[in-house]
């Protein structure tokens, strides 16, 4: 079975396309969330073995969700996904704990690359 | 057009004007504006047959004296408009009397004007049309001839 | 389409590059081990392929790549650079550099009159007859993984470019108590990748991670920051896991193209650099000794690392619409004053003064925005000289000075080709061949000096050698052959004067008109053009010892500060920069010494030129009292006779064009708050 992945963004397309990238390669998307905050009950919920985390959401950021998740599950699998120019944000999610980052607009491969290796399969 | 003739008929505009009793026209495709006569500013030292400079735009443009170019002489009261061209870079107004407009016009109305006679050189033919006799000038040459004159 | 949209980047960007290739030829040239200048070819190179192939330009893709794999080889040590090589990557850069002309036109890549597969097949040839024993010459495909390897096996070849300082040995010496080993690691991320710090710093998160600790970056960590890296990083790295196990675990982040890790000793590799600094100097040496005719191109701080600033590009038309929209600001500005002089308003007269203030203010920022380094126009000639001194059998060490001298855009426009026709004569005429310069007891190598400076409201750039000086009477006897000058007039001119008719039309004193400075352009024409942009130039020469040509450009062009004079009803326009003071004479402080008007001011003898009658405006009155402007050239003084001064004005001044290119007495026109023009005079030429 293929691994678990949890898809947090604000806007429905942009989940909607990560969501048909990563079926396609095999994983399996358990859930959606479109802020910080559902994320993290979600990941509670979920336990899913990688979250897919948008920076910039209402109510509750992608770095806060990463700081937040990572109390709960210090192994936590996160990848950030970020649109060009927020370099500075990563580099505080990767200072939180994210293991990659993705940059919008997708490269597919790169996106399953990504995946891939944070469910250690690469 | 048939086929094997020879030369093909081209058509051609040019803007008209009167100098002195004469109707003249430059091509079009260097004439850029045509203004009332301007205030001029002399320069001092300079050609004979510059006027002197006019404020156009902000731009600064001499002014040429057409008539003193091609060896006759207009008075100066007679002048009412300035035909600006434009051409390799160089803009420049010429003094004319009267514009009459654009022309429409072939080469078949062409006639050529042989070197010797009086505008001759200056000029690219005359055009006929009906019992217009339009002196068809060569803005390049009258360009090249003043910028090149020491 | 997105391939216009990126067009002009594309194109200013290659124009850099193939800039910079040329610059780094030259160094290798007189360095063919300069290892950091191959690999930053190696690097130009490599990007530039990238370009152009994003672009769809295939040919200049595949000459870029046949050169990359060259050079690839060579960074490697699988291959030496010899001269030949060096040769056909200059003859590469110029054929860039056509194929980028030929793009900018509207054209596509391919070259018609240029057999660019001949280039590549040479390339090619240097490839394949490269010394033995590295099979993956042939593959032309270009596997990251692969390379990986190689780098891994050759990788003790390349230098390491670390500096070594006292605390980093001693850092690591400390470390490897602790059980810790040093590794010097090479990160090279993907072609393409985006957010290259954050990919960086997941890099270093990794690490860290690892329980490694990384003591230095090249470049900087503020750098990498900022995103200031091409795509390789370069570190020092303590770590308790084997170099697999580092090279494993950075190789695993994502983007990650390859990863070199290397044990590093900085004592170990301290004293591999000082055998190779020997090494060099020995080599240098044997290269004195075989010396062959070339130019030695230095660069003053050619240590220097390239200072990188943040900036925008903009489209130079809209430059200079702002330039022309400031010029409209400062004539309304006049305006408006001129209006309300007629009504004394307090309220407004504060306001205005605040606005002539932001004018000011902001007329100096755009003209600082207008300005660019000389480097622009300089940075060509290197290689030029480099080609002319070859072509002409002569030795030249071309010195530059100064590139970083910043004058306005348009002169570098405009200056480029006088600049480098003067550069011709100076290789061509001026410059001896070694044997000549030996029997005179020169150094057989000539020096030819191009500098640029800042002096007082001007830029003044200098072009000087140290050849065979101008000879006077042959200069004389040409004029007087071409008709120029009168013989017995000519010999009683001073030299200075002599050197000047140099500059008339149709004036070249070399016997045969050589291929390389007899063609089109002569003197007249820089004389012209350096005048066209208000400004001047002038010839110094001695004998056997040398020539120098001074140029002399104002430093910003548009906008200048004038006196504004009257002389019947015209007004005409005086540079401030040009004015000694004003007085007011009366006819009888007029005297007259050797035909020439002059009044005494404190015990000076000032001669004094009517402005009516320089201009031969018929003026009948002579008034009892008249205003004096006094100009001020050098040492020398004189004074400018007008009916009435006006004021002070800030005016814009416009070239009068081709049209008035005999009137020397008028530098331009300047327009008017009242929309009328004033004339401005050129105070060099009314008195002559």
């Amino acid at each position: 079975m293929g691994k678990k992945i949890l898809i947090v963004d604000d806007a429905a397309f942009m989940r909607m396309l990560l969501k048909d990238i990563v079926s396609k390669a095999g994983f399996e998307v358990v859930g959606e969330a479109s802020n910080g905050k559902e994320a993290v009950e979600k990941y509670k919920e979920l336990k899913p073995d990688v979250v897919t985390m948008d920076i910039t959401m209402p109510e509750m950021n992608g770095i806060e969700a990463v700081k937040e998740i990572k109390k709960i599950d210090p192994n936590a699998n996160i990848i950030m996904v970020s649109a060009m120019g927020q370099q500075a944000m990563v580099i505080e999610a990767i200072q939180a704990g994210a293991k990659d980052f993705i940059v919008k607009p997708f490269q597919p491969a790169r996106v399953i690359e990504a995946l891939k290796k944070a469910v250690g399969e690469a | 057009m048939e086929i094997g003739e020879k030369e093909a008929v081209q058509e051609f505009e040019v803007l008209s004007f009167v100098v002195g009793d004469q109707e003249m026209a430059f091509d079009v495709d260097y004439v850029e504006i045509v203004i009332d006569v301007a205030d001029i500013t002399p320069v001092p030292k300079s050609k004979p047959m510059i006027k002197g400079i006019i404020n156009l735009r902000g731009r600064i443009v001499p002014i040429i004296d057409l008539a003193d170019v091609l060896g006759s002489y207009v008075d100066e009261s007679q002048y009412e408009s300035i035909v600006v061209i434009k051409y390799n870079d160089i803009e420049a107004g010429f003094m004319v009397g009267t514009v009459k407009g654009v022309l429409r016009a072939s080469t078949n109305e062409l006639e050529s004007i042989s070197s010797l006679e009086r505008y001759g050189e200056k000029s690219r033919g005359l055009i006929k049309k009906g019992n217009r006799l339009v002196v068809y000038l060569d803005v390049t040459k009258i360009i090249d001839e003043i910028a090149g004159e020491e | 389409m997105m391939r216009d949209e990126y067009l002009s980047v594309f194109i200013d960007e290659t124009k850099e590059a193939i800039q910079n290739m040329n610059d780094i030829l030259l160094k290798l040239e007189q360095d063919m081990e300069d290892m950091e200048a191959i690999n930053e070819l190696f690097r130009i190179l490599h990007t530039l392929k990238g370009m152009a192939g994003t672009m769809e330009f295939n040919t200049m893709m595949t000459l870029c790549h046949r050169m990359e794999n060259l050079l690839d080889e060579i960074r490697n040590g699988r291959m030496k650079l010899t001269e030949d090589i060096i040769d056909r990557l200059f003859k590469g850069a110029d054929i860039l550099e056509q194929m980028l002309n030929s793009i900018e036109e509207g054209e596509s890549d391919e070259l018609e009159e240029v057999d660019v597969d001949s280039l590549i097949k040479e390339f090619e040839g240097f490839l394949e007859g490269k010394s033995v024993g590295s099979p993956k010459a042939e593959e032309k495909k270009e596997e990251t993984k692969e390379e990986a390897e190689e780098e891994k096996e050759e990788g003790e070849e390349t230098s390491i470019p670390i500096e070594i300082t006292d605390e980093l040995v001693h850092v690591i010496k400390e470390a490897k108590e602790k059980g810790y080993e040093s590794y010097y690691v090479r990160v090279t991320l993907d072609e393409g990748t985006q957010l290259k710090a954050a990919r960086m710093y997941l890099v270093f998160h990794k690490i860290e991670d690892l329980g490694g600790e990384i003591l230095r970056t090249v470049p900087p960590v503020e750098d990498i920051e900022d995103e200031k890296f091409d795509l390789d990083v370069d570190l020092v790295v303590i770590a308790k896991q084997s170099a697999e196990e580092l090279s494993g675990a950075i190789g695993s982040v994502t983007d990650v193209a390859r990863v070199v890790v290397r044990p590093f000793d900085p004592e170990k590799e301290l004293e591999k650099r000082k055998k190779k600094e020997e090494e060099k100097k020995k080599e240098e040496e044997k290269k004195e000794e075989a010396k062959k005719p070339e130019a030695h191109i230095h660069h003053k701080d050619d240590k220097k690392k390239r200072k990188i600033t943040q900036t925008v590009r903009v489209d130079i038309e809209k430059l200079d619409t702002l330039m022309n929209l400031m010029g409209e600001l400062v004539i309304a500005r006049s305006r408006i004053v001129e209006t309300l002089k007629k009504y004394s308003i307090k309220e407004v007269d504060e306001s205005l003064a605040q606005l002539s203030r932001i004018t000011l203010d902001l007329q100096n920022i755009v003209m600082k925005i207008r300005m660019v380094p000389i480097a622009y126009v300089f940075n060509r000639f290197p290689r030029m000289v480099r080609d002319l001194a070859k072509q002409m059998n002569k030795e030249v060490d071309f010195i530059i000075k100064g590139e970083d001298t910043e004058l306005d855009r348009t002169f570098v426009e405009e200056i480029g080709d006088p600049l480098l026709h003067l550069l011709r004569n100076a290789i061509d005429h001026g410059i001896e061949s070694k044997e000549e310069r030996i029997a005179k007891g020169k150094p057989p190598k000539g020096t030819i000096i191009l500098s640029a400076r800042h002096e007082g409201n001007n830029v003044v750039i200098e072009i000087v050698d140290d050849g065979r000086g101008i000879d006077r009477d042959k200069v004389i006897k040409k004029a007087v052959e071409r008709g120029l000058i009168d013989e017995a007039r000519a010999m009683m001119l001073p030299d200075d004067k002599v050197f000047e008719l140099i500059f008339l039309p149709g004036f070249s004193t070399k016997d045969e008109v050589t291929e390389i400075s007899g063609r089109g352009v002569g003197m007249d024409v820089v004389k012209n053009v350096v005048e066209s942009l208000n400004g001047s130039v002038s010839i110094e020469s001695q004998k056997d010892k040398g020539t120098k040509v001074t140029i002399r450009l104002p430093l910003t062009l548009a906008i200048i500060q004038a006196l504004l004079v009257k002389v019947k009803d015209f007004v005409y326009a005086i540079p401030i920069a040009t004015i000694d003071s004003t007085l007011k004479i009366t006819k009888e402080d007029i005297q007259v010494v050797q035909d020439q008007e002059v009044v005494v001011i404190r015990q000076e003898v000032v001669p004094i030129i009517k402005l009516w009658e320089a201009l031969g405006i018929p003026h009948d009155e002579e008034f009892q009292s008249m205003n004096v402007v006094i100009i001020k050239m050098g040492n020398r003084k004189y004074g400018i006779v007008v009916d009435t001064l006006i004021g002070q004005d800030d005016i814009v001044i416009k070239s009068l064009g081709k049209l008035f290119s005999d009137v020397k007495e008028f530098s331009g026109g300047a327009v008017l708050g009242d929309g009328s023009i004033a004339l401005i005079l050129d105070v060099a030429n009314l008195m002559m």
